[in-house]
């Protein structure tokens, strides 16, 4: 096994780590596999959201390793966002997700997340990464940061209220014309707005531009 | 009777808004004397290519086919007219209706600069 020495500025110590995910068998291998990890300790797990935000008021760890996805009750995200702010960002959370949407990465960092690592890494990029963000730096898996990277470099301009609005009538299913009777529009003008919706979408087909706005999040 | 505007990056050109106006005035005396509606709804959307106002109601209808194509020798009002003023703009009018069914005439007009892209369906 092999992988990067702590960094110089970490934490004197092993890096105190607490786990969280809902999956009983994905905590066991991770906590075997972390034991095996020179410089981390596992001091806890969570199973949910809130126990893990408890947990981590509680124990006050260098890292929580967070899955977003954590069955019923407060997610992954929720739980971030409430550690980085109770520990006034000296917790660090470090996702751990099978997930590698916009709409998941976005959300995450936004709520505080130190690094946005998936479940494909390998163990010692898990490591590198436990230590990496004890001393606050991230790290992201490079499907991540590809991702990250391409939103950057083509960033799509925001929808306007009414878009939003014919986008959410357009994922319950109504027709051109049943838009326009309900808005009180001609269907000229509703063809327009869905020119506009695709091109912002990146999408050419009305079932394109649901599923989009599912992923993205875009609809109330 | 609801106006439902979405803001535009710029103001309007001055012919534009008047027209506009016009056409809207000549909507709503239809919608007035000919559709028996209780409810008509202005609605001007600004985009950065063009303007498009539509004019909206839930009266008698009609059937758009037996329309007058041409808007030679008619009056100030009507829907000749007011595809008139659209043309003179370098738009186009359409009406939709059905008897029974309400109406909407709507008017679309190229802003300048025009951009290349011009939104698909």
């Amino acid at each position: 096994m092999t992988h990067s020495a702590p960094a110089p500025d970490a934490a004197p110590g092993p890096v105190r780590l607490v786990l969280c995910d809902d999956h009983a068998v994905v905590r066991a291998g991770l906590r075997a596999l972390l034991g095996s990890a020179e410089g981390i300790e596992v001091v806890g797990e969570a199973a949910g959201g809130e126990e893990v935000v408890a947990l981590a008021a509680r124990l006050r760890p260098d890292v929580v390793l967070m899955d977003l996805q954590l069955g019923t009750g407060m997610d992954g995200v929720e739980a971030t966002r409430r550690i980085t702010a109770d520990s006034g960002g000296s917790v660090h959370v470090l996702v751990l997700t099978t997930y590698d949407t916009d709409a998941d990465i976005t959300r995450a960092v936004e709520a505080g997340a130190t690094g946005y690592l998936l479940k494909a890494e390998r163990p010692d990029e898990l490591f590198t990464a436990v230590h990496s963000a004890a001393a606050g730096r991230t790290t992201l898996s490079e499907p991540v940061a590809h991702r990250v990277m391409a939103r950057m470099r083509s960033p799509r301009p925001g929808l306007t209220a009414r878009e939003r609005d014919i986008l959410g009538q357009l994922a319950r299913g109504l027709t051109n014309r049943d838009i326009a009777k309900a808005l009180f529009l001609s269907e000229a003008t509703v063809k327009t707005h869905l020119g506009r919706i695709y091109d912002k979408l990146g999408v050419d087909t009305r079932a394109g531009a649901v599923a989009v706005a599912k992923e993205q999040r875009l609809l109330p | 009777m609801t106006v439902d505007g979405t803001p535009g990056p710029h103001p309007l050109p001055e012919r534009v808004q008047s027209e506009l106006l016009r056409i809207a005035q000549g909507a709503l005396a239809n919608v007035r004397e000919h559709s028996g509606a209780t409810r008509a709804a202005l609605t001007l959307t600004c985009l950065d290519d063009q303007v498009r106002l539509d004019i909206a109601d839930n009266g008698r209808g009609l059937d758009p086919a037996a329309l007058p194509a041409r808007a030679d020798g008619v009056r100030g009002h009507g829907l000749p007219a007011i595809r008139a003023r659209a043309a003179r703009l370098g738009g186009t009018l359409t009406v939709e209706s059905a008897p029974g069914d309400g109406t909407v005439v709507s008017a679309a007009v190229p802003l300048p600069p025009i951009p290349a892209e011009v939104p698909a369906p």
